[in-house]
C-alpha cells in the first residue's frame, strides 16, 4: 500500500477549536446571565440550561470545520480516520480555550457571575420544597464557584463529551470534503 | 490451491502474492490509541445502560409497589444482589462480549485472538506461578499507595458514591451465599471480563500506537480510574499496571486473570471471616505497617525483574 505523507493538521485544528472555543463561551456566558435575570422556579431545566445543552451540540461543529478546512487548504484526499483524529483534537483543545475564556471572564471581566449562578442554583432547590435529606444529596451537585475540582470536572467532561462529538463531525467532514477518488 | 503465508505476511497462492486484508481500522486510518479510548468510553456508557436496564428489571421484579419510587429504591438496597447481576451483566454484555466484537474492527480474522492475547504461551503456566506469589506480595505496597491516595481531597459526591458502593459490598457480603456470589461475581467475572477490555483490548490498541511502556502505563491508568473511585486510583492504577506487566510478559491473558481473580476473590474470602476489616478504612491517620510495605516492595521488585527475564526476548 502506498504510504503518503500527510500535512501537518494542527493549525486545521486550531482553526476548528476557536470556532468551539468561541461557541461554547459565548453562548455558556450568555446563558449565566439570563439564568440570574430570571426567577428560580424549581425546574430542574429552565432556558438557560437548554442553551447551554444547545451550545455543547453546536460545538461538535469544530471537528467538520478543521476538517474542511484541512482538507481545502492542501488540496489533498485522506481517510476518515484522519478526520477522526482531527475532530477529536479540535474538541479537546476546543474546550481548554473555552475554559480559558471563562476563567478570564470569571476572574478579571465579572468576579461576581460565578457566585450569582451558585445562589441562584440554591435558591432553586430551595423552591423546590425538597426533604432535608435529598435537598442535601442534592447540594452535592452544585459545582462550587472557583474550585479546583469543579473546574477539573468540567473541563474532563468538556473534554470526553465534545472529544467525541467531534471525532463524528470529524469523520463526518472527511467522507465528505476527503473522499478519496474511486480507483480505476 | 495450496495457500502459504511468507515471510513479508503476504498469503501466496500458487507463487502469486495477494496482499492480506486489513482491518476496518487500518484500513480507514484510524489510529489505535483513539480506537482504545473510544471504546473506554462507549463501554462505561454501555455498561451504565446495561445495568440500568438488568436492574430496573430486577426493580420490576422485587418491588412490592412499582408506582412508589421510594418503595422501589428500599426495594433495591435491601435485594443487593439484583445490583451484582446488573454489574455482572454489564461486565459479560459489554466489557467481554463487547470487546470481542470491536475487537473485529481492529484486527483481521484470523488475528484476533492473538491481539487479544486469548492465547497460552511457551511461558503462559511459569509466569501465572510467579505472578500468584507477586500479586499477594505486592498487598502491604498497595494498601500503602492506598494510605498516599489518602491525603488527595476527593469531592464530597465521590466520597459519598464510594461509602454507599461499599455499604452496598459490605450488606452483599453479610448475606447468604454470599462466600459463593461474591466469589462469582466480584471474583471471576471482573478477572475474566475486565481482563478481555483492558489488558487484552486496551492495552494492545495502546500498544501499536504508542509502544508496550506506554501501553502498560496508560491502560493501568484508564483501569484505575475507570472504577470512578477517586480514594482508591493510585492502588488500583498500580494493580492495573502490574497486570498489564504480567500480560507483557507471557504474551497471554492468563496470568492476568488468575492474578485478578486471586486479588478479588481473596478480598471476597477474607472477609467473610473476618467481617470487621469491611468496615476497616484508610485514612492519613491509619497506621502504617512500614516493615512489612519495604519487605513487600524489595520481594515485589524481585519478583517483577524475575518475571522480566522470563520474557522470550531477554532471556540470552
Amino acid at each position: 500500500m502506498e504510504q503518503q505523507t500527510l500535512p501537518n493538521y494542527w493549525p486545521s485544528v486550531m482553526v476548528g477549536a476557536l470556532i468551539i472555543g468561541l461557541i461554547l463561551s459565548v453562548l455558556g456566558i450568555i446563558s449565566q446571565y439570563m439564568l440570574i435575570s430570571s426567577e428560580p422556579v424549581g425546574s430542574s431545566f429552565t432556558l438557560p440550561q437548554a442553551i447551554q445543552t444547545f451550545s455543547c451540540l453546536a460545538g461538535a461543529i469544530g471537528g467538520f470545520f478543521a476538517v474542511r478546512h484541512y482538507a481545502t487548504e492542501n488540496e489533498i484526499t485522506f481517510p476518515i480516520g484522519k478526520g477522526a483524529v482531527i475532530g477529536f483534537f479540535t474538541g479537546v483543545v476546543g474546550v481548554i480555550i473555552s475554559t480559558v475564556i471563562s476563567l478570564i471572564w470569571q476572574f478579571v471581566i465579572d468576579p461576581e457571575l460565578d457566585d450569582a449562578v451558585y445562589e441562584w442554583a440554591i435558591r432553586n432547590l430551595e423552591v423546590q420544597n425538597l426533604p432535608q435529606q435529598q435537598m442535601d444529596m442534592a447540594m452535592n451537585f452544585i459545582p462550587e464557584p472557583g474550585s479546583m475540582t469543579t473546574l477539573l470536572w468540567g473541563i474532563g467532561f468538556g473534554i470526553v463529551v465534545l472529544g467525541v462529538l467531534n471525532l463524528l463531525s470529524g469523520i463526518i467532514g472527511a467522507k465528505v470534503f476527503a473522499k478519496e477518488e474511486d480507483e480505476f | 490451491m495450496e495457500e502459504v503465508t511468507n515471510q513479508d505476511g503476504q498469503i501466496e497462492l500458487d507463487n502469486h502474492y495477494i496482499s492480506k486484508p486489513l482491518p476496518f481500522v487500518e484500513k480507514n486510518g484510524f489510529p489505535h490509541w483513539l480506537m482504545a479510548l473510544v471504546w473506554v468510553l462507549v463501554a462505561f456508557v454501555g455498561f451504565n445502560i446495561v445495568g440500568a436496564i438488568v436492574g430496573g428489571i430486577g426493580a420490576v421484579l422485587t418491588a412490592p409497589d412499582l408506582t412508589d419510587v421510594q418503595a422501589i429504591m428500599t426495594s433495591l438496597a435491601e435485594n443487593v444482589n439484583v445490583l451484582f447481576w446488573a454489574n455482572t451483566a454489564g461486565q459479560v454484555l459489554v466489557m467481554a462480549l463487547g470487546t470481542l466484537l470491536i475487537v473485529k474492527l481492529s484486527a483481521a480474522r484470523g488475528e484476533r485472538k492473538q491481539f487479544l492475547r486469548l492465547q497460552l504461551s511457551k511461558n503462559v503456566w511459569q509466569v501465572t506461578g510467579i505472578t500468584t506469589v507477586l500479586i499477594v506480595a505486592v498487598f502491604p505496597t498497595v494498601t500503602f499507595l492506598g494510605w498516599l491516595n489518602s491525603f488527595v481531597p476527593a469531592p464530597d459526591f465521590m466520597v459519598e458514591m464510594q461509602e454507599s458502593m461499599m455499604e452496598m459490598i459490605t450488606k452483599f457480603l453479610k448475606s447468604d451465599n454470599a462466600l459463593i456470589m461474591g466469589i462469582i461475581h466480584i471474583g471471576f467475572v471482573p478477572a475474566i471480563c475486565e481482563e478481555i477490555m483492558y489488558r487484552g483490548y486496551i492495552q494492545r490498541s495502546l500498544e501499536k500506537s504508542g509502544g508496550i511502556w506506554m501501553a502498560i502505563l496508560v491502560s493501568g491508568f484508564i483501569f484505575g480510574a475507570y472504577h470512578l473511585q477517586i480514594t482508591n486510583i493510585l492502588p488500583l492504577a498500580f494493580l492495573g499496571i502490574i497486570l498489564a506487566y504480567v500480560t507483557y510478559i507471557s504474551d497471554s491473558l492468563i496470568p492476568a486473570m488468575v492474578a485478578h481473580l486471586i486479588n478479588n476473590g481473596g478480598q471476597v474470602i477474607a472477609s467473610s471471616f473476618y467481617p470487621e476489616m469491611l468496615e476497616q478504612t484508610i485514612t492519613p491517620e491509619t497506621e502504617m505497617p512500614w516493615v512489612l510495605i519495604l519487605l513487600s516492595i524489595i520481594v515485589s521488585s524481585a519478583l517483577v525483574y524475575l518475571l522480566y527475564r522470563m520474557k522470550p526476548n531477554h532471556e540470552a
